[in-house]
C-alpha cells in the first residue's frame, strides 16, 4: 500500500457514500515473461454526487481503470465495487443487468444503435429492462439537454454534439448509480464539447449524479470536480477542483 | 491483386464456407443424378448388347408406332422360317416369340413390381449363339407344361427346379413346372425384368397365338455381313421387315435411354433448382462482402490498382469458390450415386447389376455448370467492386444502400409481368418450356422486387412483432435497415417456398378434382386395377369372361390402352366395352352409338371433336402397332373425358386390330364379396371400391408428393445457409453496435433473441412472397388443366400453415449459430472493433 493510495483515500473526506471503488487492482495483459501492467496496484473510489476526472498519458491505464470499475473488463487482482456489489462475483447476466440498471455509459463515439430514434435510444436501458419510462423525468433530463425537437431522428440525422447529448440523457434517464464517460468529448468540436461538459456537470450538480470520466483533454477535466491521475499503471495524483492550469501543470509534472 | 483475392478468401474462409456449400449441393446433385443413370444406362447397354450379340439379321412385322418393352406388337406367321432358312447364308434361323408372362412366386405373391419393370414371356431358343438364356441349374423346357426362370426371380420368388408355380399370362392363369433356372450370360436378369422361358408351342399359345410369332433371328454364315444377309432375307419376305443385328442393339439401346429419361429429367429438375437457389445466395454474400470491403477496395484502388484489377480480384474469390464447391460437389456426387443405388437396392428396386460408370463428360457438366453459376452470379458484386471510386477510402464505411429506385420498381414489375404473361401463354398452349421459362422469369422478377417490397411487408409483420418488445422492435428494425440485403437473401427461401406452393396447390387441387369427379361420373361400384401401365402388362382378359358370368356382377366394362399414332401423333388409346361404359361412367349427352361401335368406331368428346373438326362419320386413320386403321367417328359424349379420354374405342377393335393387348383395369358393378374373390385368382390385379380406390390414387400422390417435398427440402436448406451466411456477416458489420447494446444492458439472451427474430423476419418475408409466387403458379396451373378434367382450385390451408410454421422454426434454427457467435462477442472487443 502506496501513501498515494491512502491519499487517495482521504481524497474524498467527508462522505457520505461511495458509489464506486477499486481496491489493489491489478490489470496484466500477456504471459508472464512479457507481460504488460495496465494497472498496478491502484485503489480509488468515487463519491456519490461527485463528477470525477480520470487523467493521463496514452497508456497510462486510464481507460482500463473505467472498464474494470465499470464491469466491462475484468481485473487480474485485486476487487472492483459498485456500491456494495463485488463485480468480480457477478455472472455475465447479473453484470449485464447491474449496467443495465446501476450503470450508465457514454463513450468517445458510436453511442448510438442506429436503428433507433434519438427518444429510443434514450429510454433503451429502461426498455430492456421491461420497465416503464418515467415519462415526467424523461422530459425533465431531455429539456435539460435540449434535445426537445430532435427526439425523433435517427442518428445519422443528428450532428455530433447531438449525438453525445442523446447519450448523455440515455445515461441519466435510468438514474444509475454511477456513470462512466470514456472521453465524451473526444470527437466534438470544442463548442459541442464545452455544451455535453456543461450537462453533465449539472447532472451532478443538480440530480446528484455520480459520473467519471476519462480524458486527457485538461479543459474537459476542469468541469470535473476532482481529478485521479494516472501513469504506468499507478495513481500519480489526485487532486480536487481541478482547473486547466492546475491539471495542465500536474500532466507536465508527470510527462517530465 | 490475384494474391490479394486469395488472402481475401484465406481470411475469411468460414464465411465462404457456406458458399462452396450451395455450390457444393447443386454440383453433387447433378453429378449424383448423371452418374447413377448413366451406369444404369450402360448396365442396360451391356444387357442389350449381350441380348443380341448371336444376331445377324431379324425378320418382323413393320411398324408405325415406336414400341417399348413390353408393349404389345405386330405378329408375323411362323411358316415364314422356312423360307428364311433358305436363302443362302443363313447359317441358323429361329422363332422368336415375347409375350407378357408374371411369375408368381411360391408365396402366392407376384415375382417382382410390374409398375417398375417388364415381366416378359420368351420361347426357349437353347441356342446360346442366338438368344443369350443359358440354362444355371435344371435343364431346358421339354413339355409344354415345363418352363425354364431367370435366375433373380428364382431368388426373389424362393421358387426352385421342379417347384410348380402359377403364370399369368393373356390365359387363364395356368400351373407350370419349373424343369431349369436360367442366366441371361452372365447376369441373373434381364437388366431387372423377369423372365418366363416356354417351349416354342406353349410360346404361341400363352404368349401369342398358335402359329404367330414375334420375329425370326438369324445367324449368318461366316463372311457373310449382316447388311448382306438383310439384303438377301429382305427379297424373300416382302411385307416384312428385315434388320441388322446392330439395328436391333441400337434400338433396344435407345429404347432404354428413353425409359431412364424421365427419371433422369425429374432428379436433374432437383439439381438445377439447387443450383438456382444457390446462385441467389452466391450472389447475395459476394454483394455484402463487397459492400463491407469498400473502404480497403478503396484504398486498393487510391494506390494505384484499376478498376479491372479489383473486379478481377472478386472474380479471382468466385473461381476459388467454384472450384472448391464444383470439386467437392463431383467428390460427394459419386458417393451419392453409389448411396442411392444402394438405397434402391435395400428398399428392392431390381437394378441392372455393372460397374459405377463416371463419364467424364458428365462431371464435366456438373461442375461447368457449378463453376458458370458461382462466376456468372459473382459478376454484378465484382462489378460493383470495381466502381468504388478511391474517394470512397476517406468516407465512412458505406454498406449497400437499399434500393427502392423508381428503376427498381418499373424494371421489377416489367420483368414480372413478363414472366407472368410468358407461363400463362406456356400454359395456353405454348408447351412445358414456356411455362418453365415463364416461371424462372417471374421469380426473378419478383427477386427484382424484392428490396421495394421489403419494407412495407416486414413492417407489417412489426406490427404484430413489434408488440413483443423492445427486442422485437429491434428484430424489425434490423430486417428492414437494408432491404436489398434481406430481400436477397429471402430471395433463395422465395424460390423454395414458391415450388413447394405451387405443388402443394396443385396436388389439392387435382386429389379434390379427383375425388369429386369420381364421385360425379363414376357410377359403378368397383374397380379392379391391374400394375400395368401405358399398355404394358395388365391382366388376362380371362377375369372379365368370369366375371361377366358371374350371376351378381351386373355391368363388367374392360378397359385396355395401347400406344398408337392418331393424326401423327404418338399417344395411348382407349378401348372400353361399349356395350357397357355408359353404366359405369355418366357420359352425359351422347350422340350416337356407343354400345355399338363395333371394331371402327370411335367415340369422342364434344370438345376435342370441336377443336380437331371431327364430328360423326368422320374417318381417323389409327396406327397400332399392327398397323393403320381407318375408324370412323360414330359416337360424341361430353362428360368423364377424364376417366375415359377425349375419344376412345371398343375393346372390339383391340381384340381385331391388337390380339394379345390385355385389360389394364375393369370398372364394374356388382356384389363385393364375388368381385374380390374372382379376382383372387389373378394375382397382378387389385380389386377397390370407390373408397379405396380413392385412397390408393391418393396415396400414390401423396408418395410422388413425398419425394418432391423431400428434394426441394435441399432447396430451402440452402436458402437456410443462405440466412445464416447473412446474418453472420451482418453481426460482423455491426460488432460495435451489438457492444454497445451488451454495454448499455441487453442480456446475451436479450441479443440472440434480436438475431432470431430477425432471421425469423426475413424467412417469414421469402416465405411470403414465395406463398403469392407460388399460389399464383397454382392457380394458373389448375385452370390450365380444367379442361382434362381438373377444375377445382384448393387452397390447402392446413398444409401452407405447416409451411409457414417451418418456414420460421427454420429461420429461428438458421439463426442458431450467428446469434450464438453475437452473444459470445466480448463486450470490450466489441465495442472497439473497427
Amino acid at each position: 500500500m502506496t501513501s498515494l493510495t491512502i491519499a487517495s483515500e482521504i481524497g474524498v473526506p467527508g462522505t457520505a457514500t461511495v458509489a464506486a471503488r477499486v481496491t489493489d487492482a491489478v490489470k496484466t495483459y500477456g504471459a508472464a515473461d512479457n507481460a504488460v501492467h495496465a494497472l498496478a496496484g491502484v485503489s480509488v473510489q468515487f463519491a456519490t454526487g461527485r463528477f470525477t476526472a480520470i487523467m493521463g498519458p496514452s497508456g497510462s491505464g486510464k481507460s482500463t481503470l473505467l472498464h474494470c470499475v465499470a464491469g466491462l473488463d475484468t481485473l487480474t487482482s485485486g476487487s472492483a465495487h459498485i456500491g456494495e456489489t463485488d463485480i468480480a462475483r457477478l455472472g455475465d447476466r447479473q453484470l449485464t443487468e447491474l449496467r443495465r440498471d446501476r450503470v450508465g455509459f457514454i463513450f468517445q463515439s458510436f453511442n448510438l444503435v442506429p436503428t433507433l430514434t434519438a427518444e429510443e435510444n434514450i429510454v433503451l436501458p429502461v426498455k430492456l429492462a421491461g420497465r416503464k419510462v418515467d415519462q415526467a423525468w424523461f422530459g425533465h433530463v431531455v429539456d435539460t439537454v435540449g434535445l426537445g425537437p430532435r427526439l425523433k431522428h435517427r442518428p445519422s440525422e443528428l450532428s455530433g454534439g447531438q449525438q453525445q447529448r442523446v447519450a448523455v440523457a440515455r445515461a441519466l434517464v435510468a438514474r444509475p448509480q454511477i456513470i462512466f464517460a470514456d472521453e465524451p468529448t473526444g470527437n466534438l468540436d470544442s463548442h459541442s464539447g464545452s455544451e455535453v461538459l456543461s450537462f453533465m456537470r449539472i447532472a451532478v450538480r443538480e440530480f446528484r449524479q455520480t459520473i467519471v470520466m476519462v480524458t486527457h483533454d485538461p479543459v474537459a477535466a476542469s468541469y470535473a470536480d476532482r481529478a485521479v491521475f494516472l501513469a504506468d499503471g499507478r495513481i500519480v495524483a489526485d487532486i480536487d477542483e481541478p482547473t486547466p492550469d492546475s491539471v495542465l501543470n500536474q500532466m507536465r509534472t508527470i510527462g517530465g | 491483386m490475384f494474391e490479394l483475392a486469395l488472402k481475401e478468401l484465406v481470411a475469411r474462409r468460414r464465411r465462404m464456407l457456406s458458399t462452396v456449400f450451395a455450390v457444393l449441393l447443386g454440383v453433387s446433385l447433378m453429378a449424383g443424378t448423371l452418374i447413377i443413370t448413366d451406369t444404369l444406362m450402360a448396365a442396360g447397354d451391356s444387357v442389350m448388347e449381350e441380348g443380341r450379340a448371336g444376331i445377324d439379321a431379324m425378320v418382323r412385322a413393320h411398324s408405325d408406332v415406336d414400341l417399348s418393352f413390353g408393349q404389345v406388337g405386330e405378329r408375323i406367321d411362323a411358316s415364314v422360317i422356312d423360307g428364311v432358312r433358305q436363302v443362302p447364308g443363313v447359317a441358323r434361323a429361329e422363332i422368336l416369340v415375347t409375350g407378357y408372362a408374371q411369375i408368381v412366386g411360391t408365396n402366392g405373391e407376384v415375382v417382382g413390381d410390374q409398375e417398375q419393370s417388364p415381366a416378359f414371356g420368351f420361347n426357349w431358343v437353347g441356342d446360346s449363339s442366338i438368344d443369350p438364356f443359358r440354362i444355371a441349374e435344371g435343364r431346358a423346357p421339354e413339355s409344354d407344361d415345363e418352363i425354364v426362370i431367370d435366375r433373380g426371380s428364382a431368388r426373389t420368388g424362393d421358387v426352385h427346379v421342379g417347384d410348380r408355380v402359377t403364370v399369368l399370362t393373356q390365359q387363364s392363369p395356368t400351373t407350370f413346372t419349373v424343369a431349369g433356372i436360367a442366366t441371361f450370360g452372365d447376369h441373373d436378369s434381364l437388366a431387372g425384368a423377369t423372365a418366363v422361358l416356354f417351349t416354342d408351342d406353349a410360346a404361341q399359345q400363352y404368349l401369342s397365338s398358335p402359329g404367330r410369332v414375334d420375329a425370326i433371328a438369324v445367324k449368318a454364315v461366316d463372311g457373310v455381313s449382316q447388311d448382306e444377309i438383310v439384303e438377301r432375307i429382305s427379297a424373300t419376305v416382302p411385307g416384312l421387315e428385315v434388320v441388322t443385328g446392330a439395328t436391333l442393339i441400337a434400338e433396344d439401346k435407345a429404347a432404354f435411354h428413353d425409359e431412364m429419361g424421365p427419371f433422369r429429367l425429374f432428379l436433374l429438375v432437383f439439381a438445377f433448382v439447387a443450383v438456382f437457389v444457390g446462385a441467389f445466395m452466391i450472389n447475395n454474400t459476394f454483394s455484402i462482402t463487397v459492400a463491407q470491403r469498400t473502404q480497403q477496395l478503396a484504398m486498393v484502388r487510391a494506390l494505384g490498382a484499376s478498376r479491372r484489377q479489383v473486379l478481377w480480384s472478386v472474380m479471382a474469390e468466385a473461381v476459388a469458390i467454384g472450384i472448391a464447391g464444383a470439386g467437392l460437389g463431383l467428390a460427394v456426387g459419386v458417393g451419392l450415386a453409389a448411396g442411392l443405388r444402394a438405397a434402391f437396392e435395400a428398399i428392392g428396386v431390381d437394378l441392372p447389376e455393372g460397374p459405377m460408370v463416371i463419364l467424364p463428360a458428365s462431371l464435366a457438366i456438373s461442375a461447368g455448370i457449378g463453376l458458370a453459376i458461382t462466376v456468372l452470379s459473382a459478376w454484378m458484386p465484382a462489378r460493383r467492386a470495381g466502381r468504388v471510386p478511391p474517394v470512397a477510402a476517406m468516407r465512412a464505411l458505406a454498406v449497400d444502400h437499399s434500393g427502392t429506385s423508381r428503376r427498381r420498381i418499373v424494371i421489377g414489375a416489367a420483368i414480372t409481368t413478363i414472366g407472368c404473361a410468358t407461363l400463362l401463354a406456356g400454359l395456353g398452349g405454348g408447351g412445358i418450356e414456356l411455362v418453365g421459362l415463364g416461371a424462372v422469369v417471374a421469380l426473378g422478377g419478383v427477386a427484382v422486387l424484392g428490396p421495394v417490397l421489403a419494407r412495407p411487408v416486414i413492417g407489417a409483420f412489426g406490427v404484430i412483432v413489434g408488440r413483443l418488445g423492445i427486442t422485437g422492435d429491434m428484430s424489425v428494425r434490423n430486417a428492414r435497415r437494408n432491404a436489398k440485403r434481406t430481400a436477397r437473401t429471402a430471395s433463395s427461401l422465395m424460390i423454395g417456398v414458391a415450388l413447394v406452393t405451387f405443388i402443394a396447390v396443385l396436388a389439392a387441387s387435382v386429389k379434390t378434382s379427383f375425388s369429386g369427379s369420381l364421385e360425379d361420373n363414376f357410377t359403378g361400384t368397383h374397380i379392379v386395377e391391374s400394375g400395368g401401365y401405358d399398355g404394358r402388362g395388365g391382366f388376362s382378359l380371362a377375369l372379365a369372361d368370369e366375371m361377366n358370368a358371374a350371376s351378381d356382377v351386373q355391368v363388367v366394362t374392360e378397359s385396355r390402352m395401347a400406344p398408337a399414332v392418331v393424326e401423327g401423333s404418338n399417344t395411348l388409346v382407349n378401348g372400353f366395352t361399349g356395350s357397357t361404359i355408359g353404366q359405369v361412367f355418366d357420359l352425359g349427352d351422347v350422340t350416337g352409338d356407343i354400345a355399338g361401335l363395333g371394331d371402327d368406331g370411335i367415340a369422342v368428346d364434344v370438345e376435342y371433336a370441336a377443336d380437331h373438326d371431327w364430328e360423326i362419320g368422320t374417318p381417323v386413320d389409327v396406327s397400332f402397332a399392327t398397323g393403320t386403321h381407318t375408324l370412323v367417328v360414330e359416337a360424341t359424349f361430353d362428360e368423364s373425358a377424364e376417366w375415359v379420354g377425349s375419344y376412345f374405342v371398343d375393346v372390339a377393335a383391340f381384340d381385331r386390330y391388337l390380339p394379345g393387348q390385355m385389360d389394364f383395369r375393369i370398372y364394374a358393378s356388382g356384389d363385393d364379396t364375388t368381385i374380390r374373390e374372382l379376382a383372387k385368382a389373378y394375382p397382378t390385379t387389385t380389386p377397390l371400391d370407390k373408397a379405396e380406390f380413392l385412397d390408393k390414387v391418393n396415396g400414390e400422390l401423396d408418395t410422388v408428393l413425398g419425394v418432391v417435398y423431400a428434394l426441394l427440402a435441399l432447396a430451402v436448406l440452402i436458402a437456410l445457409l443462405g440466412i445464416a451466411n447473412t446474418l453472420s456477416l451482418s453481426i460482423h458489420e455491426r460488432t460495435r453496435e451489438l457492444g454497445l447494446l451488451r454495454a448499455v444492458g441487453m442480456t446475451r439472451r436479450q441479443l440472440r433473441r434480436v438475431v432470431r427474430g430477425e432471421s425469423v423476419m426475413i424467412a417469414l418475408f421469402g416465405t411470403a412472397l414465395g406463398f403469392g409466387i407460388g399460389s399464383f403458379f397454382g392457380w394458373a396451373v389448375v385452370r390450365a388443366l380444367a379442361d382434362q378434367g381438373f377444375d377445382e382450385f384448393t387452397y390447402p390451408i392446413g398444409n401452407l400453415t405447416v409451411i409457414t410454421s417451418i418456414a420460421c422454426f427454420a429461420g429461428a434454427v438458421a439463426a442458431i449459430v450467428p446469434a450464438r457467435r453475437a452473444a459470445r462477442l466480448d463486450v470490450l472487443d466489441a465495442l472497439v472493433a473497427t
